[in-house]
């Protein structure tokens, strides 16, 4: 059982990451520092919530 | 020290630091069902590649190496697919090739953790790999979102902190074992002792001092150089002192060695995976060889790839700029030329660094393990000077607010 919740999480781990569009540095320099949405902080803070998660998994299973 | 009372500068570096202490806190998360049973070298190139962190057999094991390899391919295809070259002109395109680059991390991912656990790599690591194939997946999906959890710190570093991630990543993986490699050369003391060749040990360690402050000195100095083409103004039409076109000699850092390391970790990939003979042991005369050549031909592309003489052209008739006592339709031509004498210039000045190793062998111990210095101090050197450089533009950046005020 344990093992196919590591697969899903991982799986969901990797999506979290593609959701997030990567900046380019120019862009990043411009307005990334200036502007920043509510929503994309969440994405983020999504991000290293399920690695989180995925580390639990992955102590359990050890 | 202007730079530590600006804030923006403070904060990247804070930032940095701990995309970084991330990083290194993730390499201790062990991989589950996998066991090893010797000490991997870390002399390995993958190992210096991946940032110091193959050796660990964690789930962050495959490191940044993935996304060199993809950032190698999605550079190369926006030279050959056009609708890729207009998309890397935009903001919109670039993103998209973003997300290529990820997709493309993760393909190599599943190569790499495929040829790790299905060849006999894992044998050569010492690790024990279980028989399941559902346990071989998980471990494949683990390992591959490792790697993309590299690749998206890297990225954060590049938007928020200071440097290139990648470059950061790889940086600090290297100075992070100087501590270990020291450790380790303290360790092979006794075992001098016992076999009456204490001498032997103690040369080894002032050449090594040495070799070490030559080596650095000799990077900063190299990495420094560069060449300056004086530019005039048609509107003004008189030189402008402080007005020049600079070319550095190592134009681009160290990434061809970077990618050429790349690209014999793939091929020996390769060779585990379907039985390929590619020589790509460097220490061998026909991988040396095959290695140089490779240093040579990524050091012309990529610097093909950063200094287009024909954007150069258009951009300096744009801004009613020209570099001196030459006209306009010649700068293609001019730049193309300089670029191809600096690029022979430099390409054996990086397959001097690349090929220490051969050399070091002849005057420091093998055990004391530091037959990748010489690659690994220029890469640490070239980022080291692009954290700096970076740091005093943000702080000139941010003082200059104070004009306006």
């Amino acid at each position: 059982m344990m093992i196919y919740v590591l697969i899903i999480l991982g799986l969901w781990f990797a999506l979290s990451i593609f959701i997030q569009k990567p900046k380019n540095e120019s862009l990043g320099n411009a307005i990334g520092n200036t502007y920043k949405s509510k929503f994309e902080r969440l994405l983020v803070l999504h991000t290293y919530f399920v690695f989180i998660l995925l580390c639990i998994a992955i102590y359990l299973v050890k | 020290m202007k730079w530590l009372k600006t804030k923006e500068v403070r904060k990247r570096l804070i930032y940095t630091l701990f995309i970084l202490l991330l990083f290194q806190l993730g390499t201790f998360i062990p991989l589950p069902y996998i066991q090893h049973y010797k000490q991997t070298d870390t002399n390995l190139l993958l190992n210096l590649l991946s940032g110091g962190t193959l050796y660990r057999f964690g789930i962050l094991m495959l490191g940044i190496s993935p996304y060199i390899t993809s950032s190698i391919i999605v550079g190369l295809l926006q030279k050959a697919i056009p609708s890729w070259k207009r998309k890397s002109e935009t903001t919109d395109g670039k993103t998209y090739l973003g997300q290529v680059q990820r997709v493309f991390t993760l393909f190599f991912a599943l190569i790499q953790s495929y040829g790790i656990l299905y060849s006999n790599i894992g044998k050569l690591l010492g690790l024990i790999i279980p028989s399941s194939t559902t346990q071989k997946i998980a471990l494949m999906v683990l390992m591959s979102v490792g790697a993309l959890f590299t690749s998206y710190l890297g990225e954060r570093i590049t938007e928020n902190g200071v440097g290139n991630g990648a470059s950061v990543l790889i940086g600090f993986g290297i100075l992070s074992q100087i501590p270990l490699q020291i450790y380790n050369i303290i360790q092979l003391k006794p075992l001098y002792e016992s076999t009456n060749t204490l001498n032997e040990y103690h040369n080894g360690i002032v050449i090594l001092i040495g070799l070490f402050l030559g080596l650095f000195l000799f990077s900063w100095i190299v990495n420094k150089i560069e060449f300056k083409y004086p530019l005039q103004s048609l509107i003004n039409d008189y030189k402008v002192k402080a007005h020049y076109f600079p070319i550095k000699l190592l134009a681009s850092s160290v990434m061809p060695i970077i990618f050429a390391t790349a690209t014999l970790t793939l091929c020996n990939v390769l060779n585990n995976w379907y039985g390929f003979t590619i020589p790509v042991d460097y220490k061998t005369k026909v991988g040396l060889i095959l290695y140089v050549s490779l240093i040579f031909i990524f050091s012309f592309i990529y610097n093909y790839t950063q200094v287009d003489g024909e954007e150069l052209q258009e951009q300096f008739l744009q801004s009613g700029v020209y570099l001196l006592n030459l006209p306009q339709y010649k700068i293609k031509k001019f730049i193309n030329r300089k670029l191809f004498i600096i690029t022979l210039m430099s390409s054996p000045i990086l397959v001097i660094f690349a090929s220490l190793s051969i050399i070091i062998e002849k005057f420091i111990p093998e055990q004391f393990g530091l037959q990748l210095i010489g690659i690994s101090l220029l890469i640490l050197v070239g980022v080291l000077q692009e954290i700096i450089f970076q740091v005093k533009g943000l702080t000139d950046k941010n003082n200059y607010k104070e004009i306006f005020k």
